[in-house]
């Protein structure tokens, strides 16, 4: 609300009604409308297909059943599986993208002239289509010419078989893949957030005698926590939207390994063709997706104001 | 505004270099360390580029050429190839790409017109205007695009399979404003924020109208704005696989769909699919780069600035 402040000096000429509107009002008008068509009313009809037996043609009647799908989601093991593989996948992904995204910002902010040209190379993976990025790794970590296997295979990690057909090599192929195109993400937000932290701060604590390790978590990261809490959540909510990678390099497989439940989702919806289903698998993502995020704002609040 | 944090920025700079940056010495070991771990996270940001880009010069044969495990020298074969367009011949003449392209074309350039002409209107109008709830309306706008995109299709697909949108290139546009306008939204009004109020009250006293203000003082300051959601919402339609895959349908088809498409399941054609693959993401490097500056603001929705 610190808008109220800055009105006072406004021309009070300048939200005169218009027709019942202000001139403000009418100009927000069609972008609401047609935000409102496209995102409001497939959401209610998301919940209205979550309650029905939807046709499979179009021009047939649909068929009520209640909270079938509901009940249905939480009997089918794929679903509840999918959830172990999604937080696996999300969990180990964030982490390992956290941790190098914050070295590297790091390390950037201690280049000076050099610092430009490097960044620009380093964010190039960001523009790639998640479908171009599968495609990559596909190729990279195919067994029998795929460059990045034959480096595993020399190196020795790798004895034998597949990456993609390996049950926990696949999940790491998946994670690698995001964390190779998200990292620079982290790493630019991280960047952006460190030239915020206040030099004097930092010279204050110098003066203490405050050792580095104790002047990183005394004054940098307190300092950044918003940039944290902001990266951290666009990455989640993009890494529950994005089911690219995952149908290019594995379609799921294999056995299932890789079936995270926003990839069941599309299985379900749109090769089954269960779209009653999917709505009700599709609302519960939502809910779930909605909830995590604001718990952890809500934790990352709290600590903000402990400090 | 740009001038204004450049300036802010520069004595900045200048007093890290003099005492120190946030955590490292500048010492002798602190560079080398520094300048070891970025060459290494270079190498392995560009390799897959690299090994792909080539390779879509390649024959088959050249393209398949690893040699045995543990063979060092063998990673030369990398470079060993004789330049051959057969690939990009394939995949056009054919796969026959080219309406592929165009339809990833209008689609996202469409979208991203809608999206920044009506998010520009809107984002003003909401930057200015004072509304009884304000705080609900620009919530729900911002959550718009938070929603996973998985989740909106579903309804979207049945919606538009009702008034007959599925598989047409109408169709993918409007599928593909649902996540542009809102981002293209709340990312303009951001800089329309950070506009200071006195230059379109002072305009508006000397006697031009809403409109005028609006279009020739407000829009003008905030164009760089403008020009990065425009081409950040292109990015992002041009990007899209799951939209297009299932909005799309057969009769318009994108670059991202037509790839999959050359996986069959009798073989891979890895050979159009690499060419393919550097058609689809060269153009999008070369706009990232260009609007560099504010790609992390873009990103974040204005959360973050560099």
């Amino acid at each position: 609300m610190s808008k109220k402040d800055t009105n006072a000096r406004e021309l009070p000429a300048l939200h005169r009604k218009m027709f019942g509107m202000s001139f403000y009002g009418w100009i927000l008008m069609p972008a609401v409308i047609l935000l409102a068509f496209i995102t409001l009313y497939p959401c209610f009809w998301m919940i209205v297909m979550s309650l029905l037996k939807v046709s499979t043609r179009p021009g047939m009647k649909n068929e009520f059943v209640g909270l079938a799908n509901y009940a249905g989601l939480f009997k089918d093991s794929l679903f509840l599986q999918g959830w172990v593989i999604q937080g696996k996948y999300v969990g180990i992904s964030l982490v390992v993208e956290f941790i190098l995204g914050f070295a590297i910002a790091l390390f950037l902010n201690n280049l000076k002239r050099s610092a430009n040209v490097i960044t620009t190379i380093v964010l190039v993976p960001m523009m790639i289509a998640p479908v171009a990025v599968g495609f990559l790794y596909l190729y990279l970590f195919n067994s029998s010419f795929g460059w990045y296997y034959w480096f595993l295979r020399s190196i020795g990690i790798l004895r034998q078989g597949s990456i993609l057909g390996d049950m926990n090599w696949a999940v790491a192929a998946i994670i690698i893949a995001d964390v190779w195109e998200w990292t620079p993400f982290m790493a630019l937000i991280f960047l952006a957030g460190l030239k915020k932290v206040p030099l004097d701060q930092l010279e204050a604590s110098k003066c203490d005698g405050a050792p580095p390790i104790r002047r990183f978590f005394d004054v940098v990261l307190p300092n950044m926590v918003s940039v944290i809490v902001i990266g951290v959540l666009i990455r989640f909510m993009d890494i529950m939207r994005y089911i690219d990678t995952i149908f290019v390099m594995t379609t799921g497989g294999p056995a299932g390994a890789t079936k995270t439940v926003s990839y069941y989702l599309f299985d379900v919806a749109f090769r089954f063709f269960d779209l009653g289903r999917g709505a009700a698998h599709g609302f519960v993502l939502l809910l779930v997706t909605i909830i995590i995020a604001q718990a952890f704002v809500n934790i990352m609040k709290k600590k903000g104001v402990q400090r | 505004m740009a001038a204004k944090s450049r300036e802010t920025k520069a004595p900045r700079k200048a007093a890290a270099g003099a005492q120190e940056t946030i955590v490292h010495k500048r010492t002798p070991f602190m560079r080398i360390l520094t300048v070891v771990l970025l060459a290494v996270w270079i190498v392995w940001t560009l390799a897959p580029l690299l090994i792909t880009a080539l390779s879509s010069f390649k024959t088959a044969r050249e393209a398949f050429a690893t040699p045995t495990y543990g063979d060092w020298k063998g990673v030369w074969n990398i470079f060993r190839f004789q330049p051959t367009l057969v690939n990009f011949r394939t995949l056009f003449l054919i796969e026959g790409f080219w309406p592929y392209i165009w339809h990833g074309f209008v689609a996202s350039i469409g979208s991203a017109l809608i999206a920044v002409v009506m998010g520009t209107l809107g984002a003003y109008g909401l930057s200015r205007g004072k509304f009884k709830r304000e705080g609900d309306i620009s919530f729900w706008i911002i959550s718009t695009r938070m929603a996973p995109a998985v989740v909106v299709i579903v309804p979207l697909y049945y919606i538009f399979r009702r008034i007959g949108l599925l598989s047409t290139l109408p169709g993918l546009i409007v599928a593909y404003t649902t996540f542009n306008l809102s981002f293209s939204l709340w990312l303009i009004k951001g800089f329309f924020d950070d506009l200071p109020v006195e230059i379109e009250e002072a305009a508006f006293v000397d006697g031009d109208s809403h409109w005028a203000v609006f279009t020739k003082v407000a829009v003008p300051l905030a164009a760089p704005g403008i020009v990065a959601a425009f081409v950040l919402c292109v990015l992002m339609s041009w990007n899209d696989f799951l939209f297009a895959a299932v909005i799309g349908g057969h009769r318009a088809k994108t670059v991202p769909v037509g790839i999959t498409e050359l996986r069959t399941t009798v073989e891979v054609l890895w050979g159009p699919i690499n060419s393919a693959t550097i058609i689809l993401i060269i153009p999008m490097i070369a706009l990232g780069v260009l609007i560099r500056k504010y790609l992390i603001q873009g990103l974040t929705m204005g959360a973050v600035r560099e």
